[in-house]
């Protein structure tokens, strides 16, 4: 019997109530870092597709903010009383507007902010493009600020000690490479398309019934090996970098990924969903956090991909992780989460889509902060060496119908980014809002004064990401000014 | 759902002379003017003006590394540095999910349920559809698939022909063989100097690879018949041969 | 004849470039057309213009490669679009980047006069025009690479000995290998299978909101676009359909038959008339996923001329200014600073898109003649513009697209990548340009080119 990813999901969703793990494995860092002495660092790049608005976010304009009632009944602002300061915030954000129906989230804005206020920066920016999938790879390649590559092919090209340095879950502009053919091919992206069965394409024969044993299995690598010396094909095409990288994958990658055991670590799929016994596979030992952090890991492609993307970091697999929401509607066994097209449900209904996105991807930030907080790493936590970029196509038209309060957005170019992570000067929101335009505006990168006159681009974001993340590259932009 | 979005699916049903050419390589060919002027000589030489030396030699290269065996021109010198020296182009191509798949079927004889499943239940060609080389268009908006292979690629290949290997031995162990004819999978133990050995190695370098091994080739993958069983024995020089980077390019 | 080389002048120094230039100067997108004017042979200005980067660093700031340097230094004092033709003539026998290779060389290999590791030093090969294929050609490799690509899977032991275990002659191998490739040509495999995925980057489908849709939203069905695509792609049919369809496709039986007309009422079918109609780049599809709820349909035009003439605005490709230029009609702030470098091409080629209409319910992808008026509060129906030339409607637009060098270049690039997984090297330019240069004299049918394109060096070439 054969079945599709969604059917496998529906036919055994019900089983997925409760867990239990057996005996965890042990966890074994491994080095992050390019330099010996370089701090771990880990950047998760969380793609908030098609167009998360910051001032639907964490940037929120009141109506009295604004100078006139009849102009703010043409914006989209909010009532004073959805705007919320949490104590000793810098920061405010928009609350769990209770939206009902077929599009919801259980998540308030709040509970994010007063969680991590300290750690959260807002910085303005003003993008290039309003077409999706181009927005979306200058959201992570600094409008090829560094050559064409991505923040996250940068940052593993430093901190490159990771068996996959660089894992990519998302999907359009956000997993798009990036332009730099001098990148070394050990900081391209590992596409993962489905996290629930990522760990199975770790091992070359486990888990395949009937497959030889270990010992047996290494003897026909070695013969393959072997035969590759001898034949015609590999002395004719000994020059091939494409037969080149296949053996050096099967010669170095392989072993390793192997040695880890990461079909055992990352292996998400509970044995209440399925029975992985006759397999020989086992879950992962950290399935139980996991699952204590998002309740619908199985279910929720979205908390699922929050969930490995904590593994991989948390294994030392990756020292760069993106993931996000997709255009795709995702399903879950509980209906619709989320919006459909994500954002960009905005051009149908502006409010219901940013209000309902940002809670459903703050959620999942959530969740993988915790989990970051709770594994040791030196002296304090893996947090303490990361960063979350919620990276976005652009922002959305603040205008609406006079009075109405459902409504459709276009692409706007005008956005802010939200970055979260102790290494920034936290608890601050960088640049200006004119509360009549509600248009971001920046800040000199000297001073830290708002200057209306100044916009900040897609690649300051990226100097200031990569600045945190201790990468440096010719012609970036001094962001000192925001790291703590 | 609301306003414009709203839809159903009711509406869907669910030769050019081969001369032009030459001529035109020939025409284009850049660049190798008289001293007089900037146009194209549009000549006979079929060779470039390019610096004669390598692309750090910087300026005054005069050269002296003409290669009139790579032209076919009138004799003059031409200074450029041999083409046989030219860097070449990727020789090989990668044959990604649908080639890799078909062959694997096709040299075993195996419908697509049968080739190979994860856990019982998932297709291994969903499973495995980015790291094989396919795109995924439709859920993950990959219009294009990726350039190279990724890290986890040779893994992929190798859970696909190991479990289409495990199965192939199955099924001919266990009725009337399609592909392991030449050795008795139900029988003895084998030595790697068995004639029927080599024999099935042929078999599988024609089923797999589509020509015979070479005797080295046979006397590597025949060693993995001692102290195995004659199932173990094809099922890994299936595997062995299934996976080689020959298996992989074409 | 001798092969001038090595640098005749000193080359600025690229820092200078950027620190001087940068406040005064800024990056031209008249740039690469007037340049292909005057070397409208090179291979970057055959059937594409010039990329920005043959100058550029960067346009934005704008930073200027050596060879950008050098041009920028020589502009008379007329000005840029007048006087460039000068400095670009002035500077041909500079080596720029000290690469050891001229400017002028550099732009007729196709290789960067402003960058020193690009650069192609190295003798083209000489072949000879008489020959059935090129000398190093290897019948059973074309036949493998043939198989694999268009059958889908590789030959057996039995079917290679029957091609070439009798030893013939080369004019049999060629035979046979085009005998196979018509079969594989006409299999499930290629047209049914393979294909499709040649036309997902140019259709872009969304499952979630598309055909496939599993919560019941659709806003067209893309199922028309593929079978459009494959209908196109095959049966010997005039490759210029995908811009200038005026019917649709539908599927009965395993056959792929055209219909006229409007096809079905509101969202899932094609309610376009046949005037209005313009191949792949008008059905409800293409318009929904491209213009959305845009009221000037940039991105629609926009991926017409990325998808079909292989010109990626977003990339600074293909930039073709109209003067005067962008208006900014819808006032989105286009005219301003660095956009107006892609928006004065890009404007004037979506003008004629905005009667289309994008995801609008029942009316997705319907025409009006008023649509501009009631979308775009400022429309002063402006000239629509594509590679220069003023055209009136969509359909002209695509009519002069499908006629076009980038229109032939991009399809059989489109094949070409598809076979070798990569574009043609510097010594295969020559081969490639030649490749798609001979299209219309293929009837502009896929099935041919690729009959053409197997015999290539580049496809069978020992390398």
């Amino acid at each position: 019997m054969s079945l599709t990813r969604r059917g496998f999901l529906r036919s055994t969703a019900a089983a997925a109530t409760t867990l239990s793990l057996p005996g965890g494995l042990e966890i074994v860092p491994r080095a992050h870092a390019g330099g010996a002495g370089d701090p771990p660092r880990f950047l998760f790049v969380v793609a908030a597709s098609g167009g998360a608005n910051i001032v639907d976010g964490f940037w929120p304009v009141a109506q009295s903010e604004v100078s006139s009632a009849a102009l703010a009944d043409t914006l989209t602002v909010f009532p004073d009383a959805v705007i919320a300061q949490p104590a000793g915030s810098n920061l405010r954000c928009v609350t769990n507007l209770g939206i009902t129906g077929l599009f919801t989230t259980d998540y308030d804005l709040n509970t994010f902010l007063t969680k991590y206020y300290q750690d959260m920066v807002v910085v303005p920016v003003e993008n290039t493009s309003v077409n999706h999938a181009i927005a979306q790879k200058r959201a992570i390649n600094g409008a090829g600020i560094n050559r064409g590559r991505t923040l996250m092919e940068a940052m593993a090209t430093v901190h490159d000690g990771g068996l996959l340095p660089n894992c990519n879950l998302a999907t359009g502009g956000f997993i798009e490479p990036g332009d730099d053919e001098s990148l070394p091919a050990r900081a391209r992206a590992e596409l993962i398309a489905d996290p629930l069965t990522f760990a199975v394409g770790t091992h070359g024969t486990r888990g395949l019934p009937g497959a030889p044993g270990e010992a047996l299995v290494q003897r026909a690598r070695a013969a393959r090996a072997e035969l590759e010396g001898a034949s015609a094909h590999g002395q004719r095409y000994g020059h091939s970098a494409l037969r080149q990288r296949l053996l050096d994958l099967q010669a170095d990658t392989v072993p390793a990924l192997e040695a880890a055991d990461l079909i055992t670590s990352l292996m998400i799929v509970p044995e209440e969903l399925i029975d992985l016994a006759p397999f020989g596979l086992q879950p992962s030992p950290l399935l139980d956090e996991l699952q204590a952090v998002f309740p619908r890991l199985l279910t929720d492609p979205l908390q699922m991909q929050a969930g490995l993307s904590f593994l991989l970091a948390r294994y030392g697999v990756a020292s760069a992780v993106t993931f996000g929401a997709r255009f795709t509607p995702e399903t879950s066994a509980d209906g619709l989460e989320g919006t459909p097209l994500a954002f960009d449900f905005s051009h149908t209904d502006h409010v219901v889509a940013q209000n309902v996105m940002w809670g459903r991807m703050m959620n999942a930030v959530d969740g993988l902060i915790t989990l970051l907080q709770g594994a040791p790493m030196g002296e304090g936590t893996m947090w303490d060496h990361s960063l979350v970029y919620v990276a976005t196509d652009f922002g959305r038209t603040r205008q609406r119908p006079a009075g109405q309060g459902s409504f459709g957005t276009g692409h706007h170019l005008n956005n802010g980014a939200l970055l979260v992570s102790p290494l920034l000067d936290g608890n601050r929101v960088w640049g200006g809002i004119d509360p009549d335009t509600l248009l971001t505006y920046g800040f000199d990168l000297r001073t830290g004064d708002p200057d209306p006159g100044i916009l900040l681009r897609e690649g300051h974001i990226y100097s200031l990401v990569c600045q945190a993340m201790g990468v440096s590259f010719d012609g970036q932009h001094d962001m000192s000014l925001l790291l703590a | 759902m609301t306003g414009s979005m709203t839809g159903s699916m009711d509406g869907r049903a669910t030769t050019f002379t081969a001369a032009l050419a030459w001529v035109s390589l020939l025409l284009l060919a850049p660049a190798c003017r008289d001293d007089g002027g900037p146009q194209a000589d549009g000549g006979s030489s079929g060779t470039t003006s390019a610096a004669p030396s390598g692309p750090s030699d910087s300026a005054d290269s005069t050269g002296s590394t003409a290669d009139t065996g790579d032209s076919s021109d009138d004799g003059e010198p031409a200074e450029c540095a041999p083409a046989s020296e030219a860097p070449v182009p990727e020789p090989l191509l990668w044959k990604r999910l649908d080639g890799f798949e078909a062959d694997l079927r096709q040299a075993l004889v195996l419908t697509p349920a049968e080739v190979c499943t994860e856990v019982g239940v998932l297709p291994c060609r969903d499973v495995h559809r980015l790291p094989l080389g396919a795109n995924e268009a439709f859920n993950l908006n990959l219009y294009r698939p990726v350039a190279e292979p990724l890290a986890t690629t040779p893994i992929a290949m190798e859970r696909m022909v190991m479990a289409a290997c495990i199965r192939r031995v199955a099924l001919d162990a266990g009725g009337a063989p399609e592909v392991f004819t030449a050795i008795d999978l139900n029988g003895p133990g084998l030595d790697p100097s068995d004639e029927a050995v080599e024999e099935q190695i042929s078999l599988l370098y024609r089923r797999l690879l589509s020509r015979e091994p070479t005797s080295e080739e046979v006397e590597i993958i025949a060693a993995l018949a001692q102290d195995t069983t004659p199932q173990q024995f094809g099922t890994l020089a299936c595997f062995a041969i299934g996976t080689t980077t020959e298996a992989a390019t074409f | 004849m001798l092969c001038r080389t090595g640098s005749l002048g000193a080359t600025i120094p690229l820092v200078l470039a950027g620190s001087i230039f940068a406040e005064t100067a800024h990056a031209r997108p008249t740039g690469p057309s007037l340049a292909c004017q005057t070397y409208g042979e090179i291979p970057e200005c055959r059937g594409r213009l010039l990329d920005c980067a043959t100058c550029h660093d960067s346009t934005w700031p704008p930073t200027w490669n050596a060879y950008g340097a050098a041009v920028y230094g020589a502009l008379p004092d007329e000005g840029f679009d007048a006087g460039l033709v000068e400095a670009l003539l002035a500077v041909e026998e500079q080596d720029s980047d000290g690469d050891g290779v001229l400017n002028i060389d550099e732009l007729a290999l196709g290789t960067n006069p402003g960058r020193d590791e690009d650069a192609w030093p190295w003798c083209l090969p000489s072949l000879d025009p008489d020959a059935l294929v090129p000398v190093d050609y290897d019948f059973r490799r074309a036949l493998q690479r043939s198989m694999v690509l268009y059958c889908g899977r590789s030959p057996t032991w039995d079917e290679l000995d029957a091609f070439d275990g009798d030893d013939p002659e080369p004019a049999t191998l060629h035979e046979r290998v085009h005998t196979q490739l018509d079969e594989c040509l006409a299999s499930d495999y290629w047209q049914v299978q393979a294909l499709p995925r040649l036309a997902d980057p140019l259709i872009t489908p969304i499952a979630s909101v598309g055909a496939d849709t599993t919560i019941g939203i659709t806003i067209a069905d893309y199922e028309w676009d593929y079978r459009l695509f494959r209908y196109i792609m095959t049966g010997d049919r005039d490759v210029r359909d995908l811009l200038r369809a005026d019917y649709h496709v539908i599927e009965q039986n395993g056959a792929l038959t055209p219909v006229q007309g409007v096809q079905g009422g509101g969202v899932g079918g094609q309610p376009l008339a046949p005037q209005y109609r313009a191949g792949m780049i008008t059905t409800q599809w293409f318009l929904a996923r491209n213009t959305m709820f845009s009221g000037l349909p940039r991105t629609t035009a926009a991926q017409a001329y990325r998808a079909y003439l292989g010109q990626d605005i977003a990339q600074q490709q293909g930039l073709w200014p109209v003067t005067g230029e962008p208006v900014d009609v819808d006032a989105s702030g286009v005219a301003e600073g660095e956009c107006a470098s892609c928006h004065s091409t890009l404007d004037p080629l979506s003008y004629a898109f905005a009667y289309y209409e994008g995801i609008a319910g029942p009316s997705t992808g319907t025409w009006r003649a008023n649509r501009p008026q009631n979308e775009i509060p400022g429309w002063s129906d402006d000239q629509t513009f594509i590679l220069g030339q003023a055209v009136d409607d969509v359909p002209t637009w695509a009519d002069t697209a499908a006629n076009s060098d980038m229109f032939a270049r991009n399809v059989v690039a489109m094949l070409y990548q598809h076979a070798l997984g990569r574009g043609p090297a510097v010594d295969e330019q020559a081969e490639f340009d030649a490749l798609w240069q001979s299209l219309p004299d293929e009837q502009w049918q896929a099935e041919r080119m690729i009959h053409r394109l197997v015999d290539t060096r580049a496809f069978g070439g020992d390398r």
